[in-house]
């Protein structure tokens, strides 16, 4: 097991240098030039050279690239529209982004493992229509539809919740809801189908007959071992939620890194969305991480072949 | 993205917000003594040398006044100054109100004013108004409240440019942008907190010479969706918005007894660009025919709902500079046809589908623009002028047009206050990266008369002169003038004694109260 998380962690520098490889040269495949963005067309020709020199614009792509690295290995890297540095202009938008990923993650859990479960044990039964309805349901509707419906509904409707913006957990609700039950029905879908392939395993039988009441042999002997395929689509949609829900955070003017990123390249401002991209990839390896730790530790298969 | 973008405000304007206005309910009262207004995106910075964008360059006011300030009929009046002289055409004497204090409880003395205005000079600061600096050639203080500009060559827009924020000298030398704590102004207000792409909050500076404000708390949320922003105004959470507002939304904000309305002419010129390296626009009879095609009483009735007043001039009405006797262009589909037959563009199938010739229009992703350039396209169709729009993200759009890469394309001039912006937009001196002129418009007459313009310090002469130069682009016809955008405020009905800036400037919030 240690030597597999060591494995694992090795490899996470050689995937950030390609990320930041790649992330480097697509910037500057974008048109449009920063510095003219920056200081508009009334700028003298003296001070668009000033800029770019600082910005190290006017030297050749491989040396812009050794400059890159030391300034992001030196914390030198800064924001060309904020003027400050760049991880101090992420470090607030990660923090409101995983706060926001993790409750629609809690509330997609909550809603679609109950429902995948009941669909399966009640296959082909009018439960698990409606439960199979409300996953096409969670997979096709857009979240900029939801969103004002959710707005509409507990906003202005029943004046319960807030319309937009980051304060407490209030605010957090209908971001949080949009994003958790657009995951919850393909996650329950994903729970369905996995549990129904468990459900007719012997060792169910098995732990029937050893006289186990059925809560037990559903939650503790078939969830279990369900759990895997589950555990990798929660995984996958997790790191997409880190990467930023631009839509969900733009109706909810909740300021994530989603929209920060978005923000960042419309500017053209190259430290940022560097920096941001960086950020998002080493959190998406990070949970995939996890992800993989927590396979082993759900499934002994998987921690027993690993230490074999 | 940008599709989901659009997607997000059409499905909200369509069905939501009708939806919303048989059925919301009562608004959230304010809270005594605070207000708190919803923008549109973030202020890059705070930092009066450095800011730009029109977040920052509106809401500054509020902390850094300047030397000036922009008067109604968008002349600079005096602001920190109490009185100037001009000893000659390079030289100012300026003497500066008494007990001015910053925020930290220092008075404003000429140290300051040298200090802020020389540091624009500072090469590791980039400052974007390092022109203004460049132009002085020293600043002597004569006193703590007088000090002598001397600028290196007679330049007319000297006063505007000095509406520029000032900061104690100490903070003034720094070569890195001002943390927050360090953004202190003799304003009104200071920063109380700045959150990049969050929010901005002031506080009452209680040094400030001037009448208390009755806000001890103003905020300022970044709610990047128009639709959300009006949310969450008929909710209650902000009290006040201005420009962008939909206006598709207008009739129904006009409607709600809670909201006030407040539109006023603006000083914004939206026009329709053209490329005068194309060989076909070079003709200015094809320029006369496209202007002549186009129907700006329709496209202001319709797609802005009114709220718009047609422009002849980039200088708006209420200028001082404006000149009414002008070339006009009315829409006259018929004529426009018959100029083009002239010019030897002939209709190959008349009202069939073959066109006389093929632009490119470049515009932006956002969706008004969109709208005003279909629609333009198709009132071109009808006179046999073929158009591609093609819709760019902001970024490309302006890297395609300082390129020089477009047919035709539409922007707006946001806050037209002084008139050398001729100089930056048409001067033959001017074209990128050096200014503006993106069409590549050449006139050796007309680059003389700004020239002349941007030197002359009497105001009677750069009016006449100024009157020459809008004669002269409206009949070379670089850009088609479409109409200058109406400033629009929504607000809270009780808020009571507020008016929107001349450029959309907050500082009507430092008199403005909730009705008791």
């Amino acid at each position: 097991m240690r030597s597999y998380l060591l494995n694992r962690l090795l490899w996470f520098f050689p995937v950030m240098f390609g990320v930041s490889l790649v992330v480097f040269f697509f910037i500057h495949l974008t048109p449009g030039d920063p510095v003219l963005l920056m200081l508009g067309e009334s700028a003298q020709s003296a001070q668009i050279l000033s800029l770019r020199h600082q910005l190290h614009l006017d030297l050749p792509l491989y040396r812009q690239l050794i400059l890159f690295f030391a300034d992001l290995f030196s914390g030198r890297m800064t924001s060309i529209f904020f003027k400050q540095p760049v991880f101090t202009v992420i470090a607030p938008k990660l923090l409101a982004t995983v706060e926001l990923a993790c409750f629609a993650m809690i509330v997609a859990i909550l809603i679609a493992l109950p429902i995948g479960i009941l669909s399966a044990l009640k296959k082909n039964t009018w439960l698990d229509f409606f439960a199979r309805v409300f996953s096409l349901l969670g997979v096709s509707v857009p979240n900029f539809w939801l969103g004002p419906l959710l707005i509409i509904l507990f906003s202005l409707l029943l004046g319960w919740l807030p319309v937009s913006g980051k304060g407490g957990l209030s605010h957090l609700i209908l971001p949080g809801l949009t994003l958790g039950l657009a995951m919850s029905g393909f996650l329950s879908r994903m729970c369905r189908a996995s549990m129904l392939e468990v459900l007719s395993a012997p060792y169910l039988e098995t732990a029937r007959a050893k006289g186990f009441g059925e809560a037990r042999v559903i939650l503790k002997h078939a969830l279990r071992n369900a759990l895997i395929p589950i555990l990798t689509v929660i995984g996958l949609q997790f790191g997409a939620l880190l990467s930023g829900a631009f839509i969900t955070e733009t109706v909810f003017a909740w300021p994530g890194i989603g929209r920060l990123l978005i923000n960042a390249i419309f500017s053209r401002d190259f430290p940022l969305v560097q920096a941001c991209v960086l950020v998002i990839a080493a959190t998406y390896l990070l949970v995939n991480l996890l992800v993989d730790i927590a396979y082993a530790v759900v499934d002994a298969r998987v921690r027993l072949w690993r230490e074999r | 993205m940008l599709m989901c973008k659009a997607g997000i405000r059409n499905f909200l304007l369509m069905i939501v917000l009708p939806v919303l206005a048989a059925c919301s309910r009562e608004r959230l009262a304010p809270r005594p003594f605070e207000i708190t207004a919803g923008i549109e995106a973030s202020p890059s910075t705070l930092d009066p040398r450095l800011a730009r964008d029109a977040y920052a360059v509106q809401m500054l006011p509020l902390v850094f006044p300047g030397l000036f300030e922009i008067g109604d009929n968008l002349e600079p009046r005096p602001n920190l100054v109490a009185e100037y002289e001009q000893a000659d055409d390079r030289t100012f004497i300026f003497k500066l109100k008494p007990g001015i204090k910053f925020a930290n409880g220092k008075t404003l003395v000429s140290s300051d004013v040298k200090a802020t205005l020389e540091s624009l000079r500072l090469p590791e600061l980039n400052s974007p108004y390092s022109e203004l600096g460049d132009r002085i050639e020293g600043i002597e203080i004569l006193d703590p409240l007088t000090l002598k500009l001397k600028l290196k060559e007679p330049f007319a827009p000297i006063l505007v440019m000095l509406n520029l924020g000032i900061l104690p000298a100490e903070l003034a030398t720094k070569s890195s942008p001002l943390e927050v704590s360090e953004l202190i102004g003799a304003g009104p207000y200071q920063v109380e907190a700045f959150e990049p792409g969050n929010r901005v909050a002031l506080k009452p500076n209680p040094f400030y010479a001037g009448a208390k404000p009755y806000f001890q708390r103003i905020e300022f949320r970044i709610i990047p969706e128009d639709t959300t922003r009006l949310l969450s105004l008929e909710k209650g959470e902000i009290q006040i918005l201005q420009n962008p507002i939909p206006a598709d939304e207008l009739p129904r904000l006009k409607k709600n007894p809670e909201l006030r309305l407040t539109e006023q002419p603006g000083i914004s010129y939206t026009y329709l660009g053209f490329n005068f390296r194309d060989p076909i626009l070079k003709d200015l009879r094809v320029r006369e025919a496209i202007a002549h095609a186009i129907n700006r009483d329709q496209l202001i009735g319709c797609l802005l709902q009114g709220s718009a007043l047609k422009a002849d001039s980039l200088l708006s009405p209420r200028h001082w500079a404006f000149e009414p006797d002008v070339t006009m262009y009315d829409y006259d589909p018929a004529l426009a046809k018959k100029m083009l037959d002239q010019t030897g563009l002939p209709d190959p199938d008349g009202d069939g589908p073959r066109p006389r010739f093929k632009l490119l229009y470049k515009t932006s992703q956002n969706q008004q623009r969109l709208w005003i350039a279909q629609a333009i396209a198709d009132e071109l169709g009808k006179v046999g002028i073929e158009v591609e729009v093609r819709s760019l993200e902001f970024g490309t759009l302006f890297s395609d047009i300082q390129a020089g890469n477009f047919s035709i394309y539409t922007l707006t001039w946001v806050g037209v206050v002084e008139p050398d912006i001729y100089y930056n937009i048409f001067h033959s001196a001017s074209v990128p990266p050096k200014g503006a002129n993106r069409g590549r418009y050449s006139n050796p007459a007309l680059d003389q008369i700004l020239d002349q313009a941007r030197a002359s310090m009497s105001r009677d002469e750069r009016k006449a002169l100024y009157a020459q130069v809008q004669k002269t682009v409206s009949h070379d016809l670089p850009y088609v003038s479409l109409w200058y955008t109406n400033d629009l405020s929504v607000s809270d009905q009780r808020l009571e004694g507020f008016a929107l800036g001349p450029g959309g400037e907050w500082t009507g919030l430092a008199k403005a109260r909730w009705r008791p």
